[in-house]
């Protein structure tokens, strides 16, 4: 079980950070072998490009099979700015990265929608396509004649760099790289990452934009690949389109996976031991593919943590395991300003109707709720609950209708879009955000009033450090009002499903929403738990918030509700008072079916 | 200009039978099990050789040959269930098997270079090489055969899994493993033929296509990723997707090559790339509608 540490950056991570950079940038000081330095040189930036990558496989869930390609416009970017241009490295290595991080964001398009083996498509192909462009294309490559005289860096003095000095720079630019992935992943970008791998759907009702999300993750991922290879491009020399091969991409991989995906040093441990390999069985060189392909099959088998994944769960175990500081929570989280909303309805239904193929969820439905209600909605089994509140919320699109949220028609809104507005939900079946603890899945329903984007948190700025500590606090209130908060730094798969479906109230509460649409929550919920249920419900109405809430609990529903509305089979078959309905033949009879005497007759 | 069409045609729906006849494995295990054999070119490669060795090398009839790549094929499918799919199936990353699967084909690929040497060999075709004309083009015989017997054999694929006992039983699996269990169909055992099955296909794929490329050990990685594409672009969940997309990535190579021999190497990850950009199931795979 992985649970990240979302505790910032203390004196302890530096000290050991500090202390791994120093041995780092002494070991070509303490061995002076030419060979050994180049080694390293590779090591360093072959790292580089396992770090980002495991921003892709480790914290949002995607494969990549194309890194090489990504590696490939890096390093021939700046090899040919630089022969046949005549910019020194110091521009052209820029250019390079710049256009990977491009190709990158071109690269999260087809990877959005895609899952599975699709989505593994989506990289190959990239890869295959960069791997023809640099065979055939060469005119522009050169192909397997390659490019030569690629020039080293040079000094301020116009000097070029000693093999020493080249190493410095590469291993500086890799520590930077491991200090902004520390300090992006352990903050909000790295939780809102996970929470996007946990669920999308959940992560789009607070107000994540998946798309932007991903793309950020590939942008990054894809500038550190680009980096590895302009680094290679400048120590070699030379390239050719032999090095940006499939086998390459596979290694890259390798290396994340042997090392452990999503923990902060798995690439740097598996990139430094798979690539030592074919250095230390240099002598076997007939063997060295069964070795190869034997390691990874070893690795995925016996090691699906990775080296450091496996080692963290031995010291994981006690001693090593840092105790989170105790949070106040903070006085006023349960004020919601914006919630009071005047006018005649929040939101309304206005011939709604959606079909399923074949099948109509949805028969032009009309419906009102009035700001500040409750707003019961029930109905058997398939009457189409369920499909009304994911329209509401920009799920799925209606296939004629409209919802109109203040008198404004709101067309096709997505989830994320909707949560703007400050419309939210929870869900029928609970959709937690993977690993997550269960204070960090309220932290993520802050989404849209964090302020601090990505710059700040990668350079951790003092105000994005304490806006962090503040919403803690707050996040902190809102556990303490659905009654959980004991639990906050505990993993959130660990909860019993009854406190589960509290939590996905308190993370749609951290939005502040003024409309608040409930999917079954007292469902697998015990009778205490029930009651406590009905008295959060009833406190969030007086804080002002509009609430519909799908129910099968009729005592509940009837407890709570202002307004209750019955669908049966698509339709709206009764609107009313809890007593008006509960009297309505047509809404005992779709419960209970026709009585007797019609059966008879 | 017409005549160069209609000949890229041809040699386009041959190559392409034969990637759909690839496609079609990749479609037998990924329903059973949502995985599949990225080493499937590589599985290709040894069926050439091994056909190869039977025919060239001991003599036998091409019948022979082709039976015996097939049973070769068949076991190392079960080997390739029971060391890469097997053991990584349950991980948390669930993509798992696509590096096991790759582990696996590049020890094959050692292996072939070892037994076989890394050069290029002739396989002769056993239907000799007079040029047949169809209209104004020419096709060799043996790319006739191929595509007869690779759609041949797609269609007898398909009916072995909605008529015979077995194929049901592994459809079952397919449609819903934990039902099918309860059947008392032994699941596992229906993963197993999946595999085996296959493996049996890219065997039968090697084969046949050698006589027109060459055998040797680096044949296979191209086809099997393009087969692969070929797969996607139709959606892996539907057979018939799948042999359209094969035949179509197929013809599109040819077509394009008629333009730049360069650029038929790279349009079929170009197409799959923007294929999925806009249908992210490929063209006729099924829309997700995810529940909530």
């Amino acid at each position: 079980m992985r649970l990240p540490v979302f505790a910032h950056t203390g004196p302890r991570d530096w000290i050991r950070f500090l202390a791994v950079a120093a041995v780092v940038l002494a070991l070509p000081l303490v061995l002076h072998d030419p060979f050994f330095i180049l080694v390293l040189q590779s090591l360093a930036y072959l790292f580089i490009v396992s770090l980002g990558l495991d921003i892709l496989v480790g914290w949002t869930g995607q494969i990549s099979l194309g890194h090489a390609g990504l590696y490939a416009i890096g390093a021939y970017t700046s090899a040919l700015l630089a022969t046949r241009a005549g910019w020194p490295f110091w521009i052209s290595a820029p250019a390079g990265v710049a256009l990977a991080g491009a190709a990158g964001a071109l690269l999260a398009i087809p990877s959005l929608r895609a899952k599975g083996p699709y989505l593994a498509m989506v990289t190959l192909a990239f890869g295959f396509m960069m791997e023809v462009t640099s065979n055939r294309w060469q005119g522009l490559t050169n192909g397997p004649m390659g490019i030569s005289g690629i020039p080293a860096p040079t000094l301020l003095d116009g000097e070029e760099m000693t093999p020493t000095q080249y190493f410095w720079l590469i291993a500086g630019v890799a520590l930077l790289c491991q200090l902004l992935v520390n300090n992006l992943l352990g903050s909000r970008v790295g939780r809102t990452l996970l929470a996007l791998r946990g669920s999308e759907i959940a992560a789009q009702t607070v107000g994540v934009n998946v798309y932007r999300w991903k793309v950020l993750a590939f942008v990054i991922s894809s500038v550190y690949a680009g980096l590895g290879g302009v680094f290679f491009a400048h120590q070699n020399g030379f390239i050719n389109s032999d090095t940006f091969v499939f086998a390459l991409s596979v290694s890259f991989l390798t290396s994340v996976l042997m090392g452990g995906s999503g923990t902060l040093y798995g690439p740097l441990a598996g990139s430094v031991i798979l690539n030592l390999i074919p250095t230390v069985f240099a002598r076997l060189h007939e063997y060295h593919l069964y070795i190869y392909g034997g390691i990874i099959l070893v690795t995925i088998i016996f090691l699906p943590d990775g080296i450091v994944g496996s080692l963290r769960k031995l010291t994981l175990m006690r001693r090593w395991r840092r105790m989170p500081a105790r949070i106040e929570p903070e006085a006023g989280a349960l004020a919601f300003p914006s919630a009071h909303a005047a006018g005649e309805a929040m939101i309304q239904a206005r011939n709604l109707t959606r079909d399923f193929g074949g099948i109509r969820a949805l028969n032009r439905v009309n419906i009102t709720v009035r700001p500040g209600v409750v707003h019961g909605l029930i109905g058997p089994n398939g009457s189409g609950k369920s499909t009304l509140v994911n329209v509401l919320t920009g799920l799925y699109p209606p296939s004629s209708g409209e919802v109109v949220m203040q008198g404004k028609a709101m067309g096709r809104m997505r989830p994320y879009q909707m949560a703007k507005l400050g419309v939210t939900r929870t869900f029928q079946s609970i959709r937690l955000f993977g690993e997550l603890s269960v204070l960090d899945h309220v932290m993520v329903g802050y989404h849209l009033h964090l302020r601090a984007g990505f710059w700040p948190h990668l350079l951790q700025t003092a105000s994005a450090v304490e806006e962090e500590q503040l919403f803690r606090r707050k996040a902190m209130a809102l556990l303490q009002f659905v009654g959980i908060a004991e639990r906050a730094h505990e993993s959130a798969r660990n909860l019993p499903y009854g406190q589960q479906r509290l939590l996905e109230i308190a993370r749609a509460l951290a939005l502040q929403p003024r409309l608040l649409l409930l999917d079954e929550p007292a469902a697998g919920v015990n009778p205490t738990e029930i009651q406590r249920l009905a008295k959060i419900i009833r406190d969030i109405r007086d804080a002002g918030v509009t609430q519909v809430v799908i129910e099968h609990h009729m005592e509940l529903i009837m407890g709570i509700s202002d307004v209750v509305s019955v669908l049966d089979f698509g339709e709206k078959i009764a609107e009313g008072t809890t007593v008006e309905v509960q009297r309505d033949p047509k809404v005992i009879e779709a419960y209970l079916g026709t009585g007797l005497e019609a059966a008879h007759a | 200009m017409l005549v160069k069409l209609w000949q890229a045609l041809l040699s386009g729906l041959s190559v392409g039978s034969v990637y759909a006849l690839i496609a079609q494995g990749y479609y037998v295990t990924f329903i059973t099990t949502g995985a599949l054999n990225f080493g499937q070119g590589e599985f290709l490669m040894i069926g050439a050789l091994f056909g190869l060795t039977c025919y060239v090398t001991l003599g036998a009839p091409y019948a022979i040959a082709v039976a015996a790549s097939i049973a070769l094929l068949s076991v190392m499918g079960a080997g390739l269930e029971r060391v890469a799919i097997r053991t990584t199936l349950r991980h948390a990353l669930s993509l798992s098997w696509v590096l096991s699967t790759v582990a696996v084909s590049i020890i094959v690929r050692n292996a072939a270079v070892q037994i076989w040497g890394p050069e290029q060999i002739k396989f002769p075709s056993p239907f000799g090489d007079r040029v047949l004309h169809i209209g104004p083009a020419g096709i060799f015989p043996q790319e006739l055969f191929i595509i007869f017997g690779a759609i041949g054999t797609v269609v007898l694929v398909q009916f072995f899994l909605r008529r015979a006992v077995l194929g049901k039983a592994l459809t079952a699996v397919a449609y819903n493993r934990n039902a099918a269990a309860v059947m008392g169909i032994n699941v596992q055992r229906m993963v197993v033929l999946a595999f085996v099955l296959s493996s049996a296909l890219a065997g039968l794929g090697g084969v046949l296509i050698a006589p027109i490329t060459f055998a040797w050990a680096y044949m296979g990685t191209v086809p099997g990723i393009k087969a692969f594409a070929a797969a996607i672009i139709g959606g892996l969940e539907n057979p018939i997707g799948i042999l359209i997309g094969g035949l179509a990535v197929g013809v599109l190579e040819q077509i394009f090559g008629i333009i730049n021999s360069n650029l038929k190497e790279g349009i079929t990850f170009l197409f799959v790339l923007l294929i999925l950009a806009v249908r992210p199931t490929g063209l006729m795979g099924r829309k997700e509608i995810e529940k909530v």
